[in-house]
């Protein structure tokens, strides 16, 4: 006899009544459930959005995780998303949601999924408790902070946003600095390597006019001109 | 005067329950809402008359649990996998039933004794490997070559730090 196989929410449930994590170094590791991962599809894609919220990973091997489970399957990041938006009431790892966006980003490039990047505003927008999110190096691109900035129009938890050396260009920097009109949370963006140029520079000055949350503006790196700068200190008097 | 419902299982049984029981479960609940007074029995095709009476069995022994138990309380409970007496002689069946029981009371919405079903298997799953929870519940491991490699290096990454 094989049994029924449970529904996804099923899954959840039971996985939920696993012991908490045990301490392992750096790492909590909650080892049943690290097992369940180990069984099925089904039981894969339940049991590793609720692993990586326990999992603590050392800086730096955040997009190992990435490639390591890449292949098996988009659904995964998918649930992931919704499980964001769910089930997060405690600080979510940063690091995980960067990956996440990093696959969604390299996704949209090459046209694929166009799903993932929804997924991913979804749950950005939905998401009350995520304070920091670091996306240093990770290929986010125009199109990526484009999808960033949209869900940033509704998300108010978000205070520290990292986009260092991220190629996201004039036209991303000009979407962020759209959703910097009305997001009132933000207060510290790093945009340094980004290659906004003036363009990007002048967009953003336009929203500091209005913006009154934002403490803390990193723009190094940029290309900025004399026209871009000029304009910045204008809008610093 | 207590109003009786008629339900009916999948294998066209009827049972004839007492209304305020049947509102354990959330479906029935707001099916009853929506319908108002009716005599036409409820069809419950995803679940058979051997599964439907323990869920009823079980329905009637909590009949005076108060509905809606509050949140904080099932957040406290999250980890604790202890099971009351009475339910623990209740869920002690084959696996098969248990997972029968687990999805009716899943599609009936019944979230206590769905806690229940799930904190069992949950028991089950403690302190074994996936080999072993293959074996226990029969499940097909479904992994490719090429993802059963992947998901070794993974474990092995795990297993390294």
């Amino acid at each position: 006899m094989t049994s029924p196989t449970l529904p996804f929410e099923t899954l959840t449930g039971i996985f939920e009544h696993l012991p908490e994590e045990d301490a392992i170094e750096h790492y909590l590791i909650r080892t049943d459930l690290f097992n369940c991962s180990l069984v099925s599809h089904d039981w894969r894609a339940a049991a590793l959005p609720m692993l990586w919220k326990t999992v603590r990973f050392v800086p730096g091997k955040a997009f190992r995780t990435y490639e390591d489970v890449s292949i098996l399957s988009e659904q995964i990041w998918q649930r992931l998303a919704d499980s964001l938006v769910s089930k997060c009431r405690n600080e979510a790892p940063c690091q995980l949601i960067a990956s996440y966006i990093h696959s969604a980003c390299s996704s949209v490039d090459k046209g694929i999924d166009e799903e993932g990047g929804r997924a991913l505003a979804k749950a950005l927008k939905m998401n009350r408790s995520l304070q920091n999110l670091d996306l240093w190096k990770s290929d986010v691109g125009e199109n990526g902070a484009s999808a960033l900035a949209e869900a940033l129009k509704t998300n108010t938890s978000l205070k520290n946003l990292d986009i260092k050396e991220n190629g996201i260009g004039k036209d991303g920097a000009s979407a962020l600095a759209e959703v910097l009109k009305m997001n009132m949370s933000l207060q510290i963006l790093d945009l340094g390597r980004n290659c906004i140029g003036d363009i990007g520079a002048s967009a953003l000055v336009e929203s500091l006019k209005t913006n009154t949350s934002l403490q803390n503006l990193d723009l190094s790196l940029n290309n900025i001109g004399e026209k871009g700068a000029r304009a910045l200190a204008e809008a610093l008097k | 005067m207590t109003t009786k419902v008629t339900l009916t299982s999948s294998d066209n049984e009827n049972f004839s329950v007492n209304k305020e029981i049947t509102k354990r479960s959330i479906l029935i609940k707001n099916m009853l809402e929506d319908v108002g007074k009716s005599d036409t029995p409820i069809p419950l095709p995803n679940v058979n008359s051997k599964v439907l009476r323990k869920v009823i069995e079980w329905c009637e022994y909590h009949c005076m649990d108060p509905l809606a138990p509050t949140n904080e309380n099932t957040e406290n409970q999250k980890q604790n996998t202890d099971i009351e007496d009475w339910d623990q002689k209740f869920i002690e069946v084959d696996q098969e039933t248990l997972f029968k029981i687990i999805l009716a009371t899943n599609y009936l919405n019944i979230k206590p004794l769905l806690d229940i079903g799930c904190k069992t298997i949950t028991n089950m799953i403690k302190g074994k490997s996936p080999e072993e929870i293959y074996k226990t519940f029969n499940i097909v491991n479904n992994f490719t070559p090429k993802e059963e490699a992947q998901i070794r290096k993974e474990n092995k990454w795990a297993e390294d730090q």
